[in-house]
């Protein structure tokens, strides 16, 4: 009896102690219960040149559409940052952080041509933090904003026609009662902490 | 004997574990990071050139103290996780608002998000109204209650004082001095 407790003990400790127990699981804290709710376009050297050295790609200013869904995107997303430890296409990677702007880009387009394109969401003009970041040649904001502009441009339908997302410290179980459908990041926020992304239908 | 000698030193090693490898490392906002929160907010209200709408006709928002000044209550949630903290404020014109805020090596105070943006229900930053009564209720209940003070015409001194700080916050940027610049137009 004494033998096979010990083997139980011995077990709980093994798993407590794993350092991945904890830190890696990707559980769900009982805040987020609530029922609420570069890519770069060329290849090889060219694309390093252009990630270390980004050019401000501007939307088409004769498609005004395209011109507020960017501003949205990138309002929504611009402050994450691809986490540089994440592996290439996994969760808080570049690619992960793109999947997460052509999300936002697409559940955002439905609202827009929604009958009820008043719902709230990030404002369709950039701010005037973002504009003087533009302005002053700030790397990270120019990544952000083409990457913003290629997700819009993706014209994909990966989220499967989701109404609803919601950035967060933690994943949310689901928005407005509708059970969480995409998970992405987490991502380095760029003033601090971390984000996810849930999408929801 | 053997057994319960092992199992006690089993429950001190599981409560020594850094709590990182629980997800987060989570410590006590003191008196002194509180004091510089309620500065980060004052100084974005006057950065913003917000502080008019603290005072509008009928009343002001907040605890009069004389015409031209209101103290508004400031709830801080006293646990810091990675260095991030949250706390509930009326920040006008926007309403009530649940922001984050980040505390940097230097003890800097920086509140997360940009005002501009709406604080929608979209984002971790958002006014109160998207979140349910009870949870705003539970937080300003369990948090730590402290105020920051508005005044409606500070002084050219303070402005100054204001910017300065804002820039050292924003690698640069400060509103009052955008707003009163001729940078207004995006690059092409």
């Amino acid at each position: 009896m004494a033998r096979s407790k010990f083997i139980a003990s011995s077990l709980l400790i093994l798993v407590l102690l794993s350092p991945s127990a904890g830190a890696q699981s990707d559980t769900i804290s009982e805040q987020d219960t609530e029922p609420d709710g570069e890519y770069l376009a060329a290849e090889g050297q060219a694309k390093a040149q252009t990630a270390q050295n980004p050019v401000y790609q501007a939307p088409n200013e004769n498609n005004p559409k395209e011109i507020q869904l960017d501003d949205v995107v990138f309002n929504e997303t611009g402050g994450l940052r691809a986490d540089p430890k994440a592996k290439p296409g996994h969760p808080g990677s570049a690619e992960d952080l793109h999947g997460a702007r052509v999300a936002v880009g697409e559940v955002a387009e439905r609202v827009l041509q929604s009958s009820h394109p008043e719902r709230e969401q990030a404002p369709r003009n950039l701010t005037n933090e973002t504009v003087r970041d533009l302005n002053a040649g700030n790397k990270d904001v120019i990544r952000a904003l083409n990457d913003s502009l290629s997700a819009v441009r993706a014209g994909s339908n990966t989220t499967e026609g989701a109404m609803h997302f919601r950035t967060g410290r933690h994943k949310f179980k689901s928005l407005y009662g509708h059970r969480a459908t995409m998970y992405f990041g987490p991502f380095p926020d760029a003033t601090g902490g971390k984000r996810y992304l849930t999408v929801a239908p | 004997m053997r057994t319960s000698a092992f199992l006690s030193i089993s429950l001190l090693l599981i409560a020594s574990l850094p709590s990182s490898a629980q997800g987060a490392k989570k410590i006590r906002l003191t008196s002194s990071e509180t004091k510089a929160l309620v500065q980060a907010v004052q100084d974005e209200i006057y950065d913003r050139e917000y502080q008019g709408h603290f005072f509008p006709e009928g009343g002001p928002v907040g605890d009069i103290i004389s015409e031209s000044r209101t103290r508004v209550p400031l709830y801080v949630d006293p646990v810091l996780e990675d260095g991030e903290g949250e706390a509930i404020y009326k920040l006008m014109p926007h309403g009530e608002v649940l922001r984050l805020f980040h505390m940097h090596d230097d003890g800097t105070i920086v509140l997360d998000g940009d005002p501009e943006l709406g604080f929608p229900a979209s984002q971790p930053n958002r006014k109160t109204v998207y979140i349910r009564d009870g949870d705003v209720d539970r937080m300003k209940h369990t948090w730590v209650k402290s105020s920051f003070e508005i005044d409606l015409s500070p002084s050219p001194e303070t402005i100054q004082e204001v910017v300065r700080r804002q820039k050292q916050r924003t690698g640069g940027f400060s509103a009052w001095e955008f707003a009163h610049s001729k940078e207004t137009k995006k690059p092409q």
